[in-house]
C-alpha cells in the first residue's frame, strides 16, 4: 500500500492534443518506475494545467491531477494555478520538471513556503528567465539531470544527482518474430535542431529512411518533403506506439542526428538531454545511431551498441556497413537491450530516484527531530 | 525578553490609534525590563532620532489620496502588491534585524504599506516565534486586492501562519473569521488601554442644565464611517425638537469643508462647532469638560482607543451597540450603548437633558474601571503572557536560513509582479 506521496509537477497537459517530447514522456516514466520499483510504496500525483480542474489515473499509481489554470498565459509552459498549494500540500516530496519556467518558479516557491523538500529537472524548455536571474536553483534541496552533459548545464552550488534513462523496457521490446530490417528510422519531433533535414541529405539514395514524428513547424516540414524527392523517404506523422514498436523492429538502426547549429542558422545549447528515442529503439533490439551532440554519446556505446558519428558524411558509411551485416545488427540489438534493462529501464530509474526521495525525507525528519 | 516589534508606521509618524497603542506598549515593555527594539518605515515627514527605533523599511504611502487619485490603474495593482503582498527589500531589512537584534519573539503590528503578508511568510519560513497584535482586520487585507478577498491566498494564510495573536476585541476575531481566516485556539482577547498618569477624577455633569457633548475621530469626513454625521443629524432633530442646552464639539481633520457647510445649512453653528486637529492631551482635557463622548462609530470599529480615553476622564460614552468597544463594558454601568443611528442618539441625548439617564454613577465606575483594569500597566501583563507563551514554542530545530528566506521573497516579488502585469495586459 502507497505510504509516500510525491509531486510531479510539469506544465504541459498530457493529452493528444499535448506537446509530447522528451520532456513530458520522462516526468510520466519515472513516476511509473519509482511506483513499480517501490513496489507501490510510493504514489505520484503528476500535476498539470488545464481549463477545468479534473484527476484521474493515468498509470498503476500515478495520477493525473489538472489544475484550473489562473489566467492563459503567452506561452504554455508559464501556467500557473491557485490550486497549486492545495495540490502539492499532503506531497512528501516535491519534484518540479521543466526548471526554467513560470510553473517551476511557481512551483518551487509554493513547495518552499510549504516546507517541502524539492527536485528539480530540466527538460530543455526555458521561457522565463526571471528564476535564473536570481538563481532559484539554489532553493532546491536536490536537482535531478538525466545525463551527465545535462548536470553540467546546472548552474547552481546544490546537489545533483544523475538518473539515467527512464524508458520503458517492457513496453519497448524486441518483436516475437521480427519482421525483415528493411530500413533506417528517425523518430522524433520534427523541428529544425532535430538535424532531420540534414540526415535526409546524407541518405544514400537507395537505402529507404522512415522520419516518424509530429510536424510542429508548418515551413521546416515543408523544408523536409522538399528534400525528400529523388530519395526513399517516407513520412509518418500520426504514429502510435505500436506503429513506432513496429518500426523500430523493422528498422537496421534509429538515427537521432540532433545538431548544436541548425541549417536555419540558429543554435541550440542543449539540443538532446538524453535521446528519448534512442533507448526505445535500443530496447527494441535496434542500434542506435547519434551525433556527438548533447548527451546522447553517454548512452551509445561505439560498436556495441551502436554508433557516434561526428560528421554527416560518416553516415552513409555506417548505415552500409549495418546493411550488409546483419549479424552485426542483431548483436547490437541484444547488447542495447540489455544494457537498457540493466541501466535505463525506468525501473531501475525509478528505483534511484526513489532512493534519492527516500534520502530527501530522512534529512527532512532529522532537521524536525 | 528581546522583542523586536514590527510596524509601518511608528509615532510621531502615525495615522491613528494602532499606531498610538504600538508605542505605548513598546514603552510599557521596557518598562518592565524588556529589550524592545522597533523596525518600521522610514518616516513621511522628517522626524527626531528615536533610539530603540530603526526606520529603515520602505513603505508605501497607502493613506496618501492625492497620490492615490494621481497613480494609474496598473501601477496602483503594483504598488498594492508591494503594500500588502511583498517587498523584498522590506524582507531584507527584516533579516537584518534579526541577524543583529537575535530577538526572542518578534511582535507584529500594523503591516499594509510594509509588503506585509512577505515579512509573516518570512518569519513563518525561518520559524521565528511571533505574536501579531490586531487592531484591525490586517489579514484580510493583506489578502485582498482592491475590496476583493483573495480566497485562496486567504486560505494559505490560515493554514500557513502559525503563531499567537492577539485581537482587542471578539467582534474582530469573529469578523477575521466571517471573512475566511479562524485564529482559532491561537488568539487572545486583550483589550485596548489607557495610558499615562492617572487624572484626578470629577465631577460635576451637566454644568447649568447644558449637555456637553463631544466627539472625535482623525479624519472628518462624509465617506468615514465614524458616523460624524449622526451625530450632527442627531443634534439637528434635539434642536428642531425645542432642546437648546446642548453643545457638539467636533474633533479632527476637516478634508473638504463639507461638514462647517452642512453644519451651517443646518442653522446649528450655535451649537455643533468644528473643533479642528488637537493634541491628545488637549482632547483628553476636552473630555474632562465634556459630559458625553459620542461614538456612534462604524459597524466594524474593532475597538477605538479614544472611547476609553474619554472614559478615564469620566466623560460618558455612548457607544453604537455593534462596535468592539461596547463588548468590554455594561450599558447602564460604565457606559451608555445605543443603535448606530440618528433617531437613537438624539434619544439618548434627550433623555439625558430630560433628567431621565444620571450621568455621574456611570462616569465614574467608567473611570474607576477604565483606570484600574484598562491602563496600560495592567494590560500589558496580558500582552507579556501572550509574548512569553510565543517564546517559548520556539523551534528547537530552527527553520531556514535567512539567504534562502531572502531568495524566496525576490523570487515572490518579480513572480508577483510579473503575473500582475501578464494578467492586467493580457
Amino acid at each position: 500500500m502507497a505510504s509516500r506521496l510525491i509531486a510531479y509537477l510539469t506544465p504541459l497537459f498530457f493529452d493528444e492534443s499535448s506537446y509530447l517530447g522528451g520532456g513530458e514522456r520522462y516526468p510520466l516514466n519515472l513516476a511509473r518506475g519509482v511506483h513499480l520499483a517501490t513496489k507501490g510504496e510510493y504514489r505520484i500525483d503528476l500535476i498539470s494545467f488545464g481549463r477545468e480542474e479534473r484527476r484521474f489515473q493515468i498509470a498503476e499509481g500515478v495520477d493525473l491531477h489538472v489544475l484550473p489554470v489562473a489566467h492563459t498565459p503567452r506561452r504554455e509552459l508559464d501556467v500557473v494555478s491557485w490550486a497549486l498549494p492545495a495540490a502539492i500540500a499532503k506531497a512528501d516530496v516535491v519534484h518540479i520538471h521543466q526548471a526554467y519556467t513560470r510553473c517551476a518558479e511557481m512551483g518551487l516557491l509554493v513547495a518552499k513556503q510549504l516546507r517541502k523538500p524539492v527536485c528539480i529537472t530540466d527538460h530543455g524548455g526555458e521561457t522565463s528567465r526571471l528564476g535564473i536571474e536570481i538563481g532559484h536553483l539554489e532553493l532546491v534541496d536536490r536537482v535531478i539531470a538525466y545525463s551527465d552533459f545535462g548536470a553540467s548545464l546546472y548552474k547552481t552550488t546544490r546537489p545533483i544527482e544523475v538518473i539515467k534513462g527512464g524508458v520503458d523496457a517492457e513496453a519497448f521490446q524486441p518483436p516475437k518474430i521480427r519482421p525483415k530490417r528493411d530500413r533506417v528510422l528517425f523518430v522524433g519531433r520534427l523541428l529544425p535542431h532535430k538535424g532531420i533535414d540534414m540526415l535526409i541529405n546524407a541518405m544514400p539514395p537507395d537505402i529507404l529512411l522512415t522520419v516518424c514524428g509530429r510536424p510542429y513547424n508548418p515551413a521546416f516540414y515543408e523544408k523536409l518533403q522538399k528534400l525528400a524527392i529523388g530519395k526513399k523517404v517516407e513520412f509518418v506523422t500520426n504514429g502510435d506506439d505500436n506503429r513506432i514498436k513496429d518500426l523500430y523492429a523493422r528498422a537496421w538502426a534509429t538515427v537521432l542526428p540532433s545538431v548544436y547549429r541548425d541549417s536555419d542558422g540558429n543554435t541550440h545549447t542543449a539540443p538532446e538531454l538524453m535521446g528519448f528515442t534512442l533507448l526505445e529503439s535500443m530496447a527494441c533490439g535496434t542500434p542506435a545511431i547519434a551525433s556527438r551532440v548533447g548527451a546522447m554519446p553517454e548512452f551509445i556505446r561505439q560498436g556495441e551498441t551502436g554508433f557516434v558519428f561526428d560528421s554527416f558524411e560518416e553516415i552513409p558509411l555506417i548505415l552500409r556497413s549495418l546493411m550488409q551485416d546483419p549479424l552485426l545488427v542483431r548483436q547490437m540489438g541484444e547488447r542495447g537491450r540489455k544494457i537498457v534493462l540493466e541501466e535505463y529501464d525506468l525501473r531501475v530509474a525509478g528505483g534511484r530516484m526513489a532512493d534519492v526521495y527516500a534520502r530527501l525525507m530522512a534529512e527532512q525528519r532529522r532537521q524536525a527531530a | 525578553m528581546k522583542i523586536l516589534v514590527v510596524t509601518d508606521l511608528y509615532p510621531p509618524d502615525a495615522i491613528g490609534g494602532y499606531e498610538m497603542g504600538c508605542r505605548q506598549a513598546v514603552e510599557a515593555l521596557r518598562e518592565r525590563g524588556h529589550d524592545v527594539r522597533v523596525l518600521t518605515s522610514a518616516p513621511r515627514m522628517p522626524v527626531r532620532d528615536d533610539p530603540g527605533v530603526v526606520r529603515s523599511l520602505k513603505l508605501v504611502d497607502a493613506w496618501s489620496h492625492y497620490l492615490y487619485e494621481h497613480t494609474r490603474p496598473i501601477v496602483a495593482r503594483l504598488e498594492e502588491n508591494e503594500s500588502l503582498r511583498i517587498s523584498s527589500f522590506n524582507v531584507h531589512a527584516l533579516l537584518g534585524e534579526i541577524e543583529s537584534f537575535q530577538p526572542d519573539v518578534v511582535y507584529v503590528w500594523m503591516l499594509v504599506g510594509i509588503g506585509g503578508l512577505g515579512l509573516m511568510a518570512c518569519l513563518h519560513h525561518l520559524q521565528t516565534p511571533w505574536v501579531w497584535h490586531l487592531m484591525d482586520d490586517v489579514p484580510i487585507m493583506l489578502c485582498s486586492s482592491g475590496r476583493q478577498v483573495m480566497p485562496e491566498l486567504l486560505r494559505q494564510v490560515t493554514q500557513q501562519l502559525q503563531g499567537e495573536y492577539i485581537s482587542c476585541s471578539q467582534q474582530l476575531v469573529d469578523e477575521i473569521k466571517l471573512l475566511g481566516v479562524d485564529l482559532g485556539t491561537k488568539v487572545s482577547v486583550i483589550p485596548n488601554w489607557v495610558a499615562g498618569p492617572i487624572r484626578p477624577q470629577r465631577r460635576q455633569y451637566l454644568q447649568e442644565g447644558k449637555l456637553r457633548i463631544v466627539t472625535a475621530a482623525g479624519l472628518v469626513h462624509r465617506a468615514s464611517d465614524k458616523g460624524m454625521d449622526i451625530v450632527v443629524q442627531a443634534a439637528k432633530i434635539l434642536h428642531d425638537s425645542g432642546r437648546t442646552n446642548f453643545s457638539v464639539e467636533i474633533y479632527g481633520r476637516d478634508l473638504d469643508g463639507y461638514f462647517p457647510r452642512w453644519i451651517r445649512d443646518l442653522e446649528l453653528e450655535d451649537h455643533v462647532h468644528m473643533g479642528g486637529i488637537i493634541s491628545q492631551a488637549d482632547l483628553s482635557d476636552r473630555f474632562a469638560e465634556a459630559d458625553v463622548f459620542a461614538f456612534p462609530t462604524r459597524k466594524r470599529e474593532p475597538f477605538g482607543f479614544v472611547a476609553l480615553e474619554a472614559a478615564a476622564r469620566g466623560c460618558v460614552p455612548i457607544a453604537s451597540q455593534i462596535c468592539g468597544y461596547a463588548e468590554w463594558f455594561v450599558h447602564g454601568l460604565h457606559l451608555l450603548k445605543a443603535p448606530r443611528d440618528t433617531s437613537s442618539y438624539s434619544a439618548i441625548f434627550a433623555a439625558i437633558l430630560d433628567g431621565d439617564i444620571d450621568l455621574e454613577p456611570i462616569g465614574r465606575r467608567a473611570a474607576e474601571v477604565v483606570t484600574r483594569d484598562f491602563h496600560v500597566n495592567s494590560v500589558i501583563c496580558h500582552i507579556e503572557k501572550v509574548l512569553f507563551r510565543a517564546m517559548a514554542r520556539r523551534s528547537s530545530t530552527g527553520g531556514a536560513r535567512p539567504e534562502e528566506a531572502y531568495r524566496m521573497a525576490v523570487l515572490a516579488e518579480r513572480l508577483s509582479r510579473v503575473l500582475i502585469q501578464d494578467s492586467l495586459c493580457a
